[in-house]
């Protein structure tokens, strides 16, 4: 009961972090209010840092015995939103909101370093404390991960407040949670020409067109009804005028997968569809996939240890299933390097449908959750080290 | 003399007018110094003459007596073009420039008014001269017609000078001769969402694309072959984000054809494929479609006129065949007026004048061909009447 009571005295600390953070939001790699703000929280408690991936930081916690050491991560940065809220908290900073929870992810783990402090005398092992900057720019776990951030690290846990989930609930589930995201930019080259003469031209529009339709077979027959593949092309840009054939036309997308192996056969066929298309019309096809995300996908056993504190946290009655969104997380970088796992942390109203969605200008969190989120990261660090003691 | 022989005595005269229109090109529906130019030259030869459709001109010659009305046409605007050419006689109006040989068409419609004041004591009946202003926007036959100028007609006589034809030579078949052009607009409804759900939207750039790929089965299965047509996209535009589900698109194109069957059916064929693929996908699209011209199609009895006249000004070597253009005139809307015949008369001469097409900035004539310009029009206005 000690480790409870531990915890109910960071509940109001948490909370107050959050306001603070919520009111003053800063976007993806200008984080520098936010992290110079955890440096010198973390100096209060006594957990020495460093920092990393240039607005983000590394807190690292030695336990008084040796051990494995473990992760816990936090994303930190806000969203380019105006936020519409008449809150206390409001954000101060015009055009910048923390629309998506990111301020209590920054709280709750801060909370859970100061009662990992307090009883650092039973930790066997060390806690690494991950600050990161730019997760909705989806470039900062990739650089914390460059400046070594997961060096000697077993095992890493991440926490997501989850509007969908009223407070009070979690969700941890081994396997794929979240899709991975990369971005399609393809230009059909054809010939232009006037409109009154096609057979002079080579019409990309037409070309495009039909790629867009062929493409589709490739979700409907190509690949296991069981899998999901998400294939989006969000812009399709051509022609200046109505009787002028352009020389070429320009779509970007995105595509969806749920494993490597899903990514790598869905970009080629994205490419085999466009330039064997092109090629039937007598255009050419110049596609480029910019990697973005990977697929967020959990270890089974990383996750069973969450699921083992989460019931401790919240009882086994309040862990729901919820199935994983084509959304994307930045999370799947730690989670391609080593074992870990993502846990969705209910923060919803528990009146349905009173909460707005993730990155809407009224988003807010029920703050209930907080405490819930605060005590899994403590708890997984403890059950981790002795686990694996 | 007869009319070959005066056109060829005033052919110093076509020449001077046309390089004096040439220096001053306006642009459609603003001939204001081209018409006043037209209109100076009408009544200096006593012809008598009003302004129609804003800065157009409408002349009438009369002859010995009563009779039937012929009426020649001439376009009379220029392009926004800036000229290359290095000519004495260039484009004084930087932006603009006769770069289709409108300039050409007045002058020679003015010498063929000039000859036949001359001739009036040889036909009965009335010659309208229409000065037309605004060809390139397809406005100015419209607004000739709606001011009632193609009532008291009964056949019409146009011709242009043609840069793909060589000098001297003329062509005025039956039949299909210019395109018609439509030009229309779909927008395309769906459902906006974010990318990865897009079963909770309705992707507009799936719907437009199926729109793009179900129109070309109307030019190769719903059109008969012998019929040629054409539907083209020009503009696809939809959506602002790679990862954001576009709910609406955008898509702007043209039609062509050489028949009034095909031209009619154009616009409820597109509206069904665009309506129902969309419908298919659970979308919306509407269609806004308009005739910009017609198809331009030659009577076989007023082109059998026109050929009797080429031979008679230019001999029997003078006619020749000249495939129909997928360009487009406003002189088709004339056509469903009156019967009517519409030329090409050759203007290339390579000796002498290097060869660009129309609407190119160097774009130039041989003016030998208004010699034969100016005699067309009149012998067919002469012929017409006696006939």
């Amino acid at each position: 009961m000690r480790h409870k009571e531990i915890l109910d005295t960071q509940k109001e600390y948490v909370i107050s972090m959050r306001r603070e953070f919520h009111k003053n939001p800063e976007i993806s790699w200008n984080e520098f209010r936010t992290s110079k703000r955890i440096k010198e929280e973390l100096d209060a408690i006594g957990i020495p840092w460093i920092a990393c991936a240039k607005t983000g930081l590394v807190a690292t916690l030695e336990g008084e015995k040796p051990g494995s050491v473990v992760a816990l991560r936090a994303d930190i940065d806000a969203l380019p939103v105006t936020e519409q809220n008449d809150v206390p908290y409001k954000s101060i900073n015009k055009g910048v909101m923390h629309a998506c929870g990111h301020d209590g992810h920054a709280a709750m783990l801060l909370g859970a370093a100061r009662a990992l402090k307090s009883i650092r005398g039973e930790l066997a092992g060390t806690v690494k404390f991950l600050f990161q900057p730019a997760e909705e720019k989806a470039g900062g776990a990739k650089l914390m991960i460059e400046d070594g951030a997961l060096e000697g690290v077993d095992a890493i846990m991440g926490i997501h407040l989850w509007n969908d989930i009223p407070a009070g609930k979690m969700n941890i589930q081994a396997g794929p949670r979240m899709a991975s995201g990369d971005v399609v930019f393809i230009d059909f080259i054809g010939k232009g020409g006037h409109g009154s003469l096609p057979n002079q031209t080579v019409d990309p529009i037409v070309v495009a067109s039909s790629f867009i339709m062929n493409s589709q077979a490739m979700l409907s027959r190509e690949k296991s009804p069981l899998e999901t593949v998400v294939f989006t092309l969000g812009e399709f840009k051509a022609g200046t005028r109505f009787n002028v054939i352009p020389e070429k036309a320009h779509m970007e997308g995105t595509f969806r997968c749920f494993s490597q192996e899903a990514r790598k056969r869905t970009g080629e066929a994205i490419k085999r569809y466009a330039e064997e298309t092109a090629r039937s019309f007598r255009a050419q096809a110049k596609v480029s996939i910019v990697e973005a995300m990977p697929a967020t996908i959990n270890d089974p056993a990383v996750a069973e240890t969450v699921k083992t504190v989460a019931e401790k946290v919240v009882g086994s009655e309040n862990l729901v299933w919820q199935e994983k969104t084509t959304g994307s997380e930045d999370m799947a970088y730690y989670l391609q390097k080593i074992p870990g796992a993502i846990a969705f942390v209910g923060s919803g109203s528990s009146e349905k449908g009173k909460s707005f969605p993730h990155h809407h200008p009224k988003f807010d969190i029920n703050e209930e959750g907080l405490a819930n989120g605060t005590a899994l990261y403590f708890g997984f660090a403890v059950e981790y080290l002795e686990q694996n003691h | 003399m007869s009319i070959r022989e005066l056109a060829k005595e005033y052919k110093p005269y076509a020449v001077k007018i046309r390089r004096d229109f040439h220096m001053h090109p306006e642009p459609s529906m603003k001939e204001i110094r081209t018409s006043d130019r037209i209109v100076e030259e009408l009544e200096s030869m006593g012809i008598e003459c009003k302004k129609a459709a804003g800065t157009g001109v409408v002349g009438i010659v009369k002859g010995k007596g009563p009779g039937k009305t012929i009426a020649l046409r001439a376009d009379i605007d220029a392009l926004d073009l800036q000229e290359t050419n290095d000519v004495p006689y260039k484009s004084q109006n930087p932006g603009f420039m006769h770069g289709c040989g409108h300039d050409g068409h007045a002058a020679g419609l003015l010498t063929a008014a000039k000859i036949l004041k001359e001739k009036a004591d040889t036909f009965d009946g009335r010659v309208k001269l229409l000065f037309q202003p605004g060809e390139e926007t397809a406005k100015g036959a419209l607004k000739l017609i709606e001011e009632g100028e193609l009532d008291d007609v009964d056949g019409i006589f146009g011709l242009h000078l043609w840069n793909d034809a060589p000098v001297g030579k003329v062509s005025i078949e039956a039949g299909p001769r210019m395109a018609s052009a439509g030009i229309f607009n779909i927008n395309v409804t769906g459902k906006g969402g974010h990318g990865s759900m897009p079963h909770q939207g309705v992707d507009a750039v799936l719907v437009g694309s199926a729109i793009v790929t179900n129109l070309q089965s109307l030019v190769s299965r719903e059109i008969s072959p012998l019929d040629p047509a054409v539907v083209t996209i020009g503009i696809f535009n939809a959506g602002t984000r790679f990862n954001v589900l576009a709910g609406e698109a955008y898509l702007e194109g043209t039609t062509r054809c050489f028949s009034m069957e095909v031209n009619d059916s154009f616009e409820s064929q597109i509206q069904r494929v665009v309506e129902k693929t969309a419908e298919s996908y659970r979308a919306e699209a509407v269609l806004d479609y308009n005739e910009l011209v017609l198809p331009t199609i030659n009577d076989p009895a007023m082109s059998a006129i026109g050929e009797r006249a080429v031979e008679k000004i230019a001999g029997k070597d003078a006619l020749i065949t000249y495939e129909k253009t997928t360009g487009g005139e406003d002189f088709s809307f004339y056509l469903k007026k009156a019967p009517g015949a519409f030329a090409f008369v050759g203007t290339k001469n390579e000796e002498k004048i290097p060869l660009y097409p129309h609407h190119h900035p160097k774009f130039d004539i041989d003016e030998d061909a208004m010699e034969v310009a100016a005699a067309l029009y009149a012998q067919y206005a002469v012929d017409f009447l006696n006939k």
